[in-house]
């Protein structure tokens, strides 16, 4: 008898993508307790419980958890999430793997945004989201431009991201050198790390993260159809142009946020959204909701790791995140030179 | 119907394209053949409004095709490009994709989707790789996918850009079969093909392209004795007669063996 493709198969991959979102939700839990718990004070989970509900605020570990751990932790989880996300929709949209927002200028245009409102207006905490989302956009934007007129091929696009990448960072040194006192940490932004991360840097990039996210989630199934290629997705009935657009600002609106908290922390976006596309099958939804999970898991522990590894010295986390995302990259362009990949 | 009257077309400042006006006619395969950069793929992507035209007309049921949305185009006019992507997905998802354009808000298949695509699925001659990832299939079973997904769009007039490019010979007969039935049921069905063996048998009518230009639209029986194959190809059409019917091969001219 011959199987229906559509029943059987569907519903076991349903029953997958379920199984795999909840274990990347328990991986997410567990490193925010981690997170929580560990760094120079070590703190159980009691006193956690005990600090955030028995109201004894004025208690040290209490202040600890409010104060450092809270913030670093939800600054971890938030910033890991959007840049994964972020990347999975410009890998997306721009049809390559290799795109990722600290690849191709996202990065660093949200960086020089930031820079630049530091410098000319210090202390607008609430305004340096949408600075690093302009940035970002027009970064993101530029690189699509650049892939439109000229039609670069795919590697030739990554090198013109790295070259807009190259001029962003060349300005923010130029603003850093000529207004020293605009950002405080200089070496921590240009790294990226969550070191003095307060909740009144993370409440504005929260709320431009929930939104992007949902517009990102809304337009899942279009992002699923212009990685077919721009022919076949327009032959299939999709507004390119503007959906490109609208996913990339989305992307942009993320990027920047995450920069606007944690500096410019690299490689989360190109590492994570390899690992979700293969788990979530290239299903766009699922994509987006595995790169998030896991982008928040993999930065909090990533964190964990920079700040427990040479206690009580502590290293930023874009340290880390070189350190594994440099020889990703460098395995996903040998993969293709050795032509193993269709990437 | 989708009809091209006197269209021109340009291709990175060049014309591509020169005044062509063709009709697919439902019930129909007709078959697109001509030498490498004629134009062929240049045609059916102008079409399909892929590819703006710089002159012409194109009417899609008598209409202006640019009054069709695009997802109005897509329910009526579906397309195989000839270059396409590996997506990171299996079969059956990208032969869902077929069904986007007659999807509403939110977007979820209905179990009506989900027959078409099992139909699509068999008809393509694919329903054991369903579960397959894209990347896992060599190049004749990707385009079968794909043809798959075209398919499921279900429309009228489907566009086939090299369909039988990585097929070996018994699936390239398959696909040709399967154009016939697509046309038996009503549908125009528009090859772009390089095997003239393969093209004579299986078309209705045979345009041939050179330049950008219509150079003949017949039927194959009047083209068979044209000289002008064997101008364009350097090679001499022959057939012989079987039980199966007309079988072509052709002969190649001595200046072609070098």
């Amino acid at each position: 008898m011959k199987r229906s493709p559509g029943s059987c198969t569907g519903m076991t991959n349903h029953k997958r993508l379920f199984r795999t979102a909840a274990a990347l939700g328990v991986c997410v839990l567990l490193s925010a307790l981690l997170s929580i718990c560990l760094g120079p004070v070590k703190l159980s989970p009691a006193q956690i419980l005990l600090a955030l509900f028995e109201g004894d605020r004025a208690s040290t570990s209490a202040r600890i958890i409010a104060h450092v751990r809270l913030p670093r932790t939800f600054a971890s989880l938030l910033t890991g999430a959007a840049l994964a996300v972020s990347g999975a929709m410009i890998q997306s949209v721009l049809e390559n793997p290799l795109a990722a927002p600290n690849v191709i200028g996202v990065n660093t245009g949200a960086g020089l945004a930031v820079a630049l409102c530091s410098a000319l207006m210090p202390g607008a905490f609430a305004f340096l989201p949408v600075a690093a989302f302009l940035g970002a956009l027009a970064g993101v934007l530029l690189v699509m431009l650049i892939g439109e007129r000229t039609g670069a091929s795919r590697l030739t696009l990554v090198l013109a991201g790295i070259a807009v990448s190259a001029v962003f960072s060349g300005a923010i040194d130029m603003i850093l050198t000529l207004v020293p006192e605009s950002l405080s940490a200089y070496s921590d932004f240009r790294i990226g790390g969550f070191a003095g991360v307060t909740m009144q840097k993370i409440r504005p990039a929260a709320v431009v993260i929930g939104a992007a996210f949902l517009l990102a989630s809304s337009l899942a199934p279009q992002m699923e159809l212009l990685a077919l290629g721009q022919d076949t997705a327009r032959s299939l009935g999709l507004r390119v142009k503007p959906v490109r657009i609208l996913l990339l600002t989305a992307a942009a609106a993320l990027a920047g946020a995450a920069v606007s908290v944690a500096g410019l922390v690299g490689f989360v976006g190109l590492i994570v959204p390899h690992a979700a596309r293969k788990l979530s099958n290239g299903e766009g939804l699922w994509l987006l909701v595995f790169s998030a999970l896991g982008g928040a898991a993999f930065v909090t522990v990533c964190d964990l790791i920079a700040r427990t590894l040479f206690s009580p010295y502590e290293l930023p986390v874009g340290i880390v995140l070189s350190f594994l995302g440099g020889p990703f990259f460098l395995w996903l362009i040998l993969r293709r030179k050795g032509g193993r990949g269709d990437a | 119907m989708l009809e091209l009257c006197n269209v021109c077309s340009a291709y990175g400042g060049r014309e591509a394209l020169s005044e062509i006006s063709l009709r697919f006619e439902p019930g129909e395969v007709l078959v697109i053949i001509g030498p490498n950069g004629s134009g062929k793929s240049t045609l059916l992507r102008t079409a399909l409004g892929l590819q703006p035209k710089t002159a012409g007309e194109i009417l899609l049921d008598g209409q202006p095709l640019e009054q069709f949305s695009p997802r109005q185009t897509a329910r009526k006019i579906s397309y195989l490009p000839q270059f396409r992507n590996v997506p990171d997905i299996t079969v059956q998802r990208l032969v869902m994709h077929g069904r986007f354009p007659h999807m509403g808000y939110p977007r979820r298949y209905t179990a009506q989707d989900r027959k078409i695509v099992a139909r699509a699925l068999d008809r393509a001659g694919i329903p054991d790789l369903a579960a397959r990832p894209i990347k896992s299939l060599s190049g004749g079973q990707r385009q079968k996918a794909y043809l798959a997904m075209t398919l499921a769009q279900e429309s009228e007039t489907l566009l086939l850009d090299e369909p039988t490019t990585y097929l070996d010979v018994r699936h390239q007969l398959q696909l040709a079969a399967l154009a016939r039935v697509l046309a038996s049921e009503g549908k125009a069905v528009v090859l772009v093909l390089h095997e003239l063996p393969l093209a004579f048998r299986v078309a209705d009518r045979i345009a041939l392209l050179d330049g950008g230009r219509l150079i003949a639209l017949a039927v194959p029986e009047a083209l068979f004795s044209d000289q002008i194959l064997a101008e364009l190809f350097g090679v001499t059409l022959r057939r012989v007669r079987d039980e199966g019917g007309w079988q072509y091969y052709y002969s190649i001219h001595a200046d072609l063996e070098g």
